[in-house]
């Protein structure tokens, strides 16, 4: 039994990280643009196909893997930013037009994928599948990088939004975007970053993903689902929150095996969100919107 | 007088999507001068100052600066060449530090190895900002979020500062303090002002020129010294 | 032959399924994800009833329409009292979880595999077993689906959803629990949903979980945003073509493997290009300026609408008694983080007297208004109406105790008439509770006529009775102002609580408001508390004032002693 939960919790941290990573990725993009950017599961498998052709196709390294799966993602982010969302918000769109639309894409989207790569799944080549232990606790070489890199990543990010220049603009725009015009910033050049960054990191998350798992056209979905879950359960206003979310659903999945079966784990997370909003609307950190 | 006009705007027609607010607006500047613009709320105030800054682009009609065309330049353009914007409310970013704030406010200068030299001023002026420069604006009283609001502006040195409404809200000495720092702004540092303000007195008093406007027009122009000798200001409304 | 119809029963089946949603999405204007589910509901209900307990399918209909409607209010309240983006997560949510627990629990749905064998409908010996026999059963279901949105939506009921369309907090201001009339509509569109369901599974004989995924859910979206969000015969619309069209596909030679993906491109393609081009749906509009107006010709006389209704509305005060202060707050207070916007402020209105409320901009006056409505919490004081404490209700609940606030920026519904802007701020409709809507049509219609009568009395007042079926949007901002006072004794409230109400107007229309204003108070006997900051016209209207300044109050008493008091001006005016 101890054994168990042992590896349970280290399944749980694995997932944990995962989930982390997922949330901060939407998040900042909704925090910072408000727009309900519900093609960012397309992005993500996206990126898991490129990851895996540069290996398969390409034979490169999946060290390249890594590299390809980033930028592809960062810019069909900037790219959807820029095609589709700025010329609604030059219309004037509302936020339900623009997640119709955004909705419109990723079901287009991963279509497209489904007929270029039909739905037989498609594995990453040369990642090393050693089993690896700590204790009695059994994980793969994948499982550790996602982790490690995970929070790498969530860290950077966090960083950079506190400290570096752009950073600070990009939490300006998300504060008042009126007043950041009223002190020059290029408002549009700052929501490009934001999804170039979103996008790429959530890019990451897919090769490591396809490291662990393989690539099919509708991969993005589930890991989609649970990043804006975390960021709503998180509240929207504080992004370190769309993390904290992210392990707390990250761990409850795990744990939530010891009662359900793995078939339910949607369900889990519905459950806390569904609860957590009832109780406090704003989140668990978030602040309440003025 | 030979001073050149620093600001022009003329014929100004504009307003928020089809809804026309201002009605053949026009006002100057000189260079160091400050210019009041008063009204009754609803009359447009805002709205010219709006489109002056270049966040509202206007139906008709023209904003000459220091002699361009600036009428279709967006906002950023007009802050490179030296007007800046204070917003009558939410004019800061509350998620962000002090610090920060005023960071944000130089973030688009083109000069920028004075940025800590031009902080301590700022400092100097406002010291309460010192005191809090690493808390969340968004915990400051109305008093210091003014402070703030000037300080953003005054961390830019602008030729023309466009401020709207900085009494709204605040205690009378309160008010007499930003009143002060707008006069010493003025002097110390020649900037010219257009001051949108409520609290007719105190525009009377440090404006050369007002202008009033009702209804989203100008109905008239006068220097401070004789509106001041004015017994009954009602009628301006 | 039976191929085509076969595609009509389709197409009638997914009209109504259309339509259901089009109810939540053009009606609320929220979007739902998991519309499907509903219908599986609806579906997986009648199925188990009529295959397992051998119940009549009409019973089945009934269950799984009842079923939905819970579901659907469970879900919804909620998800409505946050904010409607919740709504999105909320149902994506819901979809997905419902969808993974119709295929994991095959005790209940059988599976994967789904449920086969369902019985085709059967009356009176009459067995609808065939498309063309079914046909006409699915014609009548979609007739009377139809038919309830269509009374629903041009009724009472329907007017305050469009009011909530346009400006919620303002029909939150009017005395409508918008939350209530939101959860009801999401609740009828899932169970109306249900209703498709249940009559596809009967048509088909046979239900299994693909039917009611994601992808159909984003279908039926599709749909609604093709024939146009609010627009009545969109679904029908929308349900041919996309029903419709996929059929002649078929006829297209190499085509047959890739039809799946392709209508997933088409969808994902209409939808981003609807949305960019002509997001009003593709039916041509008509905004008509005017709405014809049917047989209003006798109008009443202006004292009689409106002194019969306040009669009664007085009598029935003066029976309640109630004290002599018609409003009173003591130590009112309220901080937004580091400032403070009101403190600990009293005042005292007495009945059938306008009292004014002045002081200099950022003072606090429209805090003050907002915190009595209950439109922003308080953190400390109360708040009582004629006696009774409302300290922190609800706005809506107010106008019960006969309170009503106006907005400094109006807020008339633009795209509603003028007429009908009145007709929404009467109270206690009953058109507007849905079973009564129902099941007492005359009852409603009668109440209704009433209703007219009284708009266009107070319409008179106000000289706007020519503009009664002229889109209030199409206004000048005078005639505006001049609705939205009718719109405000509409609500018989006896206390009302005025913000600016001549702000930015010509001399001409201030005469008209201020005259107004006195004749409401004189011959309607309500109290009125006024904000206002053109103070000739304060002296001119008001007995007694109350001078605010950075959220406290300062001083009261008659207009002209605050004026003269130099104090004050030194505040108004600014210091020496």
């Amino acid at each position: 039994m101890r054994i168990l939960i042992i590896q349970l919790f280290v399944n749980g941290l694995i997932t944990a990280s995962f989930y982390a990573l997922a949330g901060v990725t939407w998040g900042v993009i909704y925090r910072t643009t408000h727009i309900f950017h519900f093609s960012h599961h397309l992005v993500f498998s996206v990126a898991g196909y490129a990851a895996i052709l540069v290996t398969t196709e390409a034979h490169l390294p999946y060290f390249f893997s890594f590299f390809a799966a980033v930028a592809v993602a960062a810019l069909l982010g900037c790219g959807i930013d820029a095609f589709l969302y700025r010329p609604l918000r030059r219309r004037g769109a509302t936020q339900a037009t623009t997640f119709l639309a955004s909705l419109g894409l990723g079901t287009a989207g991963v279509a497209l994928l489904l007929l270029a790569f039909t739905s037989s799944p498609r594995r990453l080549v040369g990642f090393p599948t050693k089993v690896l232990s700590i204790g009695e606790a059994f994980f793969s070489p994948a499982d550790l990088t996602m982790t490690i890199i995970s929070w790498a990543m969530i860290g950077s990010l966090l960083f950079f939004l506190a400290k570096s220049k752009w950073g600070k603009a990009i939490r300006a725009v998300g504060s008042n975007v009126e007043m950041a015009r009223n002190v020059g910033l290029n408002i549009d050049r700052i929501y490009l970053l934001v999804f170039a960054i979103g996008s790429g990191l959530f890019g990451a998350a897919a090769f490591l993903f396809a490291a662990k798992n393989v690539a099919y056209p509708t991969m993005g979905i589930h890991p989609f689902f649970m990043s804006f879950t975390a960021v709503f359960l998180g509240g929207v206003s504080s992004i370190p929150g769309h993390a904290l979310a992210g392990v707390i659903l990250g761990f409850s999945e795990s744990l939530g095996m010891l009662v359900l079966p793995g078939e339910y784990k949607t369900m889990i997370a519905f459950a806390i969100l569904f609860v957590v909003i009832i109780i406090r609307p704003e989140g668990l950190i978030g602040m309440k919107r003025g | 007088m030979g001073r050149r006009a620093l600001l022009e705007v003329k014929n100004l027609e504009a307003g928020y999507g089809k809804k026309q607010i201002l009605y053949d607006i026009a006002l100057s500047v000189q260079e160091g001068e400050i210019v009041g613009l008063i009204g009754h709320n609803g009359a447009g105030k805002s709205t010219t100052l709006k489109s002056i800054f270049g966040l509202l682009p206007p139906f008709r009609g023209q904003v000459v600066y220091e002699g361009q065309d600036f009428t279709l330049q967006p906002p950023a353009v007009r802050l490179d060449a030296g007007i800046y914007h204070i917003p009558q409310e939410d004019f800061i970013f509350s998620d962000l530090t002090v610090k920060e704030n005023l960071e944000m406010s130089f973030f688009t200068m083109r000069e920028r190895s004075n940025f800590e030299s031009r902080l301590s001023e700022v400092y100097t002026f406002f010291p309460v900002l010192t005191n809090r420069r690493n808390q969340l604006a968004g915990t400051l009283s109305g008093g210091e979020r003014r402070m703030l609001g000037i300080g953003m502006g005054l961390l830019r040195r602008p030729k023309l500062v466009l401020v709207d409404e900085p009494s709204s809200g605040l205690a009378p000495v309160t008010f007499q303090n930003v009143a002060k720092i707008i006069q010493e702004i003025n002097t110390g540092l020649g900037t010219a002002v257009v001051l949108v303000e409520q609290n007719v007195k105190v525009a009377f008093k440090l404006s050369q020129r007002v202008y009033v406007m009702k209804a989203g027009r100008m109905i008239l122009e006068e220097t401070g010294a004789k509106l001041l000798e004015r017994k009954d200001w009602w009628d301006l409304f | 032959m039976d191929y085509i119809f076969n595609i009509l029963v389709f197409i009638l089946i997914y009209a109504v399924w259309v339509q259901s949603l089009n109810l939540i999405m053009g009606y609320v204007g929220v979007i739902s994800m998991g519309h499907a589910i509903f219908s599986g509901i609806g579906a997986y209900t009648a199925a188990l009833i009529s295959v397992h307990l051998g119940y009549h399918f009409l019973v089945g209909t009934v269950a799984g329409f009842l079923l939905a409607t819970v579901v659907g209010a469970l879900l919804a309240i909620p998800s409505l009292r946050v904010r409607n983006e919740y709504l999105i997560v909320f149902t994506v949510g819901f979809q997905m979880v419902a969808y993974e627990f119709m295929i994991t629990a095959r005790g209940i749905t059988e599976g994967q595999g789904g449920i086969p064998n369902i019985p085709s409908p059967q009356l009176f010996g009459f067995a609808f077993n065939t498309p063309f026999k079914f046909l006409p059963l699915a014609l009548v279901t979609t007739v009377i689906c139809f038919a309830i949105v269509w009374r629903l939506v041009n009724s009472p009921f329907g007017r305050v959803l469009k009011a909530i369309r346009e400006d919620e907090s303002a029909c939150r201001a009017l005395g409508k629990n918008t939350l209530k009339f939101k959860v009801l509509v999401f609740a009828l569109g899932g169970g109306i949903a249900a209703i498709a369901g249940s009559t596809m599974a009967y048509f088909i004989t046979f239900i299994s979980p693909v039917s009611f995924s994601i992808e159909i859910s984003i279908f039926i979206i599709v749909m609604v945003v093709l024939g146009g969000e609010a627009s009545f015969w969109g679904p029908l619309v929308g349900a041919a073509i996309l029903v419709g069209l996929p059929e002649v596909l078929r006829f297209l030679p190499g085509t047959a493997g890739f039809v799946d993906v392709l209508r997933e491109i088409f969808y994902g393609l209409i939808l981003m290009f609807m949305m960019i081009f002509r997001p009003q749906g593709i039916l041509p509009e008509y905004a008509a300026k005017t709405k014809p107006l049917k047989g209003f010709q006798d109008l009443p006389d202006e004292a009689d609408a409106f002194s019969a209704a306040e009669e009664r509305n007085t009598a029935s005060a003066e029976e309640k008694g109630g004290s002599p202060q018609a409003l009173e707050i003591t130590g009112l207070s309220k901080s937004f983080g580091g400032l403070q916007a009101v403190k600990d402020a009293s005042l005292r209105l007495a009945s059938g007297k306008i009292t004014g409320l002045i002081g200099p901009n950022g003072c606090g006056k429209t805090t003050v208004f907002n915190l009595i409505t209950g439109f922003l919490p308080a953190d400390d004081g109360k708040v009582y109406v004629h006696g009774k404490e409302i300290t922190g209700k609800a706005p809506y609940k107010l106008i019960d105790d006969g309170l009503v606030r106006s907005w400094q920026d109006i807020r008339i519904f633009k795209d509603m008439t003028v007429l009908d802007n009145v007709l929404v701020a009467r109270p206690r409709q009953s058109g507007e509770e849905i079973l009564r809507l129902f099941f007492s049509p005359w009852r409603v219609a009668r109440q209704e006529r009433e209703n007219v009568r009284h708009a266009f009395g107070y319409l008179k007042m106000v000289g706007l009775t020519d503009k009664a079926g002229h889109l209030a949007g199409s206004l000048s901002t005078a005639e505006q102002k001049l609705a939205a006072l009718a719109r405000l004794m509409a609500t018989e409230c006896r206390v009302l609580l005025l913000d600016e109400p001549t702000a930015a107007l010509d001399l001409e229309s201030v005469e008209r408001i201020i005259k107004l204003i006195k004749g409401i108070a004189k011959q309607g006997r309500k109290t009125i508390l006024l904000i206002e900051h053109n103070l000739d016209v304060v002296r001119g209207l008001v007995e007694e004032a109350y001078f605010m300044s950075e959220g406290k109050v300062l001083a009261h008493g008659e207009p002209s002693a605050l004026m003269a008091d130099p104090k004050l001006a030194e505040v108004y005016f600014g210091i020496d």
